[in-house]
């Protein structure tokens, strides 16, 4: 009876940090073949290349705690950033040359992020829409309306402030590391220690006996949605700062990757359960894979199989620990 | 000037010779041009900033050759949708059509409707898989322009051992595939020279950022990268300036940079003398050809034959020392 | 929907040249074929709630494997059942997943989707893939009476599963499961093994779709899918199929597929950018599904007040 329950607890925590395990696991593989996978400069590398999946991936908990969805999240990543280069390049360049881009572009680009993720929200309340639906209207609008803005020429940076973000070091690491913990602890604040994080999860429980039972599903949309947006602001932001140029692909797919970490991370699509440091976990996993299959020099078309496997594997064992925990 | 106004010359040549037919009758100026009255039709692959540099071009082109109708179609990366917006065209009875294809496969189907309805179809850039079975094909060398760069970075070294990062393009086209088997040919027999990463990309920049930055963990002795595309040179940059090894040629912590393309980005990067070599697409003789070939094949109702179906320009290539010379032949500097 | 069709048809065919033209319409029918055979398997998956997001990735997979087995041996009829073949392959690993391990639909299918399509690109080092029996190519050229043979391949396709799903049992019971699955439990379906059957069924209809892309295109693609799964998710979604289970059918979903295709059709001729093609695309999405909603509701509250109303008259008989 004892040995059961001690069972029972064993498999319960299994099931909660079964994302570590793995994460350590594929991390001791590589380590085990790739010298220089295992540094301090690589810790950097990866946590910096997972910082923008990373925060864009917290948003993406919030819409998704409330069992919607939001695939707009590439189309709007390019968007937000196209009306931020608007307002915030210096004129004077040719179409295609590059040019400098000043600090206006933070707020325009978080406010433009966090303004068509209201719209999302807004979309789906006042038309009485599904949410992938809604956010697949959006998914075409967003980026016609981005190149119809700014037209398909590759926008380059001049050293400027639009850099800062994606290019500052301080104390050994990137900037974009700082704000993703930044963001994640925010984000972790608000979902576990507030109001609006239990609405959020009472929402994802059942959506309808939530409405009946007098929760803000409209108000709380407009947190999910304004926190995605706000958060692939951030993340367009990072991207832009890091890669040094806007170009026309900007977010193309960002949207599966994001979900992808997300639900990796542990958070249900039905709703109602999840946590933020899942999702940062989820991205860090999808980016060391990666940066191991590139520090060892694999073949380009693997990196997708071995996603969609891992992907698989970690849902399965996820579903499989959490029935043996519930009978 | 530029490498490519011979080929111009030429053309010119040939329309003054088909414009003598019309040059009894009297009439508004634009109507002695070869285009006067056509509606040409252009389908593209995608949109980015190659293909905005050629619609430019070819707009160019078509105001040189009187062609007042230019209807641009963009498939946004979908087969079915380019099948669909070229028979849009020919159902249109378009002069002529001039096609970037997205798969090599299927525009043989496009090829094959177009002559059941009598219309010319040309292609550009991505040659169809069979580049025998359309009538004008003009493209850029690949190869050569990869080749070129590999024996540029071999001047560059001589004997000192090198190693270079390798920053692909989409390895399932014919261009991405071709750069890269040329710069590999051109530093083959050089075993002081290694490849120690190779690095897809699919013309993005994000993989590039990530693929430059883990090389350069893995070898922080990196002599020297070869880019597809100068798309990818900002974020090449960037990944430099991390480890603090972003200078101009001939500093001594300096990775040699070479890259194709001859876009503003690569334009900018010789000029300021941070890039060490580039080969510029011939992108002004490309578009100009075509439009001029399926207006002359609208006309005569007759294809090119034998040699002259396929035009496979050699790009230019240009350096900080010969920049002020060859800065005019480059469509990023000259647009 | 019909109405909207009809007067999209009237402007455009009023005011574009050509539209009307034999070319135009040939075209618009290629177009639909492997999207009407596609969006029926959808719609079979939508209605009991679930979702296939591998559809396209299939398409794409199937082909490819289609066009290897027709190269090896020359044989078009191989290439159909090697399609059809992995089609059935994909549906029953998503159907297991699902039914039996109960996975989500989003989440299993979106694991097929990166597998099928990653092993397509590496089977085929990212290039599509030529070369078809010149039969297989004619085929896909071929009018009969002026009517494409794809689209009549498409066409008969979707209107036997919408006679499957309106005439059956087993329709009956799809509808059952998607409004209620436990009624549906409850009043005898085996819910898990209609499950299973209904992915099995959209992978095989998604394999065969395979086959007629590559009569239409004339090789087969890895990528393929890509561009598809959101036309399809976005036809059925437009044409009044909900996302939520036991609402919608092939001939909403149908023409769903036909609006968006006359729309991009026409637009190309007008000459319309193609960021402007996507914002009205978008715009007609959100307000499309609306519309199917709000017309929903209406057409329930009507009945209840017609039910109530009935049920009025009847009291008043009585007293």
């Amino acid at each position: 009876m004892i040995a059961a329950r001690l069972n029972r607890a064993w498999i319960a925590s299994l099931q909660r940090y079964s994302l570590i395990v793995m994460l350590l696991l594929i991390i001791a593989l590589f380590a085990s073949v790739s010298r220089p996978f295992f540094t301090v400069t690589n810790l950097d590398n990866v946590l910096s290349q997972a910082a923008a999946t990373a925060i864009a991936a917290v948003g993406m908990t919030y819409v998704i705690i409330i069992a919607e969805i939001d695939i707009s999240i590439g189309a709007l990543m390019s968007l937000a950033m196209s009306v931020a280069w608007m307002v915030a390049v210096v004129p004077g360049a040719r179409a295609g040359e590059a040019a400098a881009v000043n600090a206006w572009v933070y707020p325009v680009g978080l406010a433009a992020g966090l303004l068509l993720g209201l719209v999302n929200a807004l979309l789906i309340n006042s038309l009485r829409i599904n949410a992938l639906i809604a956010t697949l209207a959006t998914f075409f609008a967003f980026r016609g309306a981005a190149l119809k803005m700014v037209g398909a020429d590759d926008k380059a940076f001049l050293p400027s402030p639009v850099m800062f973000l994606g290019r500052t070091h301080l104390f050994g690491a990137s900037l974009p590391v700082f704000v993703m913990i930044a963001v994640a602890a925010v984000g972790a604040v608000v979902l576990g220690r507030t109001p609006v994080g239990r609405y959020l999860y009472a929402i994802g429980g059942s959506q309808r006996s939530a409405v009946e039972t007098g929760l803000p599903l409209g108000r709380m949309r407009l947190v999910a949605y304004g926190a995605s947006g706000l958060c692939t602001a951030i993340a367009g932001l990072i991207i832009v700062g890091q890669v040094g140029t806007l170009q026309s692909g900007l977010g193309i797919g960002f949207e599966f990757t994001v979900i992808t970490a997300v639900v990796v991370g542990g958070t249900s699509l039905l709703g109602g359960r999840g946590t933020i440091i899942g999702s940062i976990l989820g991205a860090i996993l999808l980016v060391v894979i990666d940066n191991g299959l590139n520090l060892i020099n694999a073949s380009v078309y693997i990196y997708d199989v071995v996603k969609g496997v891992i992907l698989l594997i970690a849902v399965v064992i996820d579903v499989l620990l959490l029935r043996h925990v519930r009978e | 000037m530029i490498p490519g106004m011979h080929s111009r010359m030429l053309l010119a040549g040939a329309t003054l010779l088909g414009g003598l037919a019309l040059a009894g009758i009297p009439a508004h100026a634009a109507d002695n041009k070869p285009g006067a009255g056509m509606h040409i039709c252009i389908s593209l692959d995608k949109v980015n900033a190659s293909r905005e540099g050629q619609i430019r071009l070819w707009k160019q082109a078509a105001q040189e050759l009187g062609v007042p109708k230019v209807t641009i179609e963009v498939a946004d990366e979908d087969a079915q949708r380019q099948s669909s917006q070229v028979e849009t065209c020919l159902a249109q009875r378009v002069n002529g059509v001039i096609e970037i294809p997205w798969d090599d496969q299927a525009v043989l189907q496009d090829i094959r409707r177009a002559r059941a309805a009598h219309i010319p179809l040309v292609g550009m850039d991505q040659a169809p898989a069979d580049v025998g079975t359309i009538d004008y094909f003009s493209g850029s060398n690949p190869y050569a322009d990869g080749l070129k760069l590999g024996e540029e970075l071999v001047k560059l070294v001589g004997d000192k051992p090198t190693k270079v990062a390798d920053i692909q393009g989409a390895l399932d086209q014919y261009n991405g595939i071709e750069r890269d088997k040329g710069f590999k040919a051109g530093i083959a027999g050089h075993p002081n020279i290694r490849i120690v990463a190779d690095i897809p990309t699919d013309w993005h920049p994000e993989p590039a950022l990530a693929g430059m930055e883990n090389a350069l963990e893995a070898n922080p002795d990196l002599g020297a990268v070869f880019v597809a595309s100068d798309g990818m040179l900002p974020p090449v940059w960037s990944a430099l300036q991390k480890v603090g090894r972003y200078t101009k040629v001939g500093a001594p912590k300096h990775v040699i940079v070479l890259s194709i393309d001859g876009d503003p980005q690569g334009c900018a990067g010789v000029k300021s003398d941070y890039m060490d070599a580039g080969v510029a697409q011939p992108f002004a003789e490309m578009t100009y050809d075509t439009m001029k070939m399926v207006i002359e094949m609208a006309k005569t109702g007759k294809e090119p034959t034998g040699k002259d179906r396929v035009a496979r320009i050699p790009g230019l290539m240009y350096t900080p020392a010969n920049f002020s010379k060859a800065s005019a032949g480059v469509w990023g500097c000259s647009e | 929907m019909l109405p909207v069709i009809v007067l999209v048809a009237l402007t455009f065919s009023a005011t574009l040249d050509g539209y009307t033209s034999v070319f135009n319409l040939q075209n618009i029918m290629q177009q639909l074929s492997v999207i009407l055979i596609a969006v029926s398997g959808e719609t079979l998956v939508l209605l009991i709630c679930g979702i296939d997001l591998s559809v396209g990735a299939v398409i794409g997979f199937a082909s490819v494997c289609g066009a290897y087995a027709m190269n090896l041996t020359g044989s078009a009829s191989v290439g159909v059942l090697v399609c059809v073949a992995v089609g059935v392959g994909l549906g029953v690993l998503n159907g297991v997943g699902i039914a039996v391990f109960r996975l989500e639909p989003f989440i299993m299918t979106f694991g097929t989707l990166l597998i099928a399509r990653a092993v397509g690109l590496l089977m085929t080092g990212g290039m599509s893939v030529g070369g078809l029996p010149k039969i297989v190519l004619d085929g896909g050229e071929l009018n009969l009476l002026g009517v494409p043979l794809v689209f009549i391949i498409g066409l008969g396709i979707t209107v036997l599963v919408g006679l499957m799903l309106s005439c059956t049992v087993f329709g009956q019971a799809i509808y059952l499961t998607g409004a209620n699955p436990r009624a549906a439990a409850f009043s005898g379906v085996d819910v898990p093994r209609l499950t299973f059957r209904v992915y099995l069924i959209a992978g095989t209809l998604s394999g065969f779709a395979g086959f007629v892309f590559m009569m239409h295109l004339g090789d087969a693609e890895p990528t393929a899918g890509d561009p598809l799964l959101l036309q399809i998710i976005g036809a059925a979604v437009l044409g009044g199929t909900s996302l939520t289970g036991g609402e919608g059918g092939i001939a909403r979903s149908a023409s769903g597929a036909l609006l968006i295709t006359m729309l991009t059709t026409g637009l190309d001729i007008m000459g319309a950018q193609f960021w402007d093609q996507m914002i009205v695309i978008g715009v007609l999405i959100a307000v499309g599904s609306a519309l199917g909603i709000w017309l929903s509701q209406r057409r329930m509250s009507e009945s209840k007040a017609d039910a109530g109303a009935i049920a009025g008259r009847d009291h008043e008989g009585a007293s």
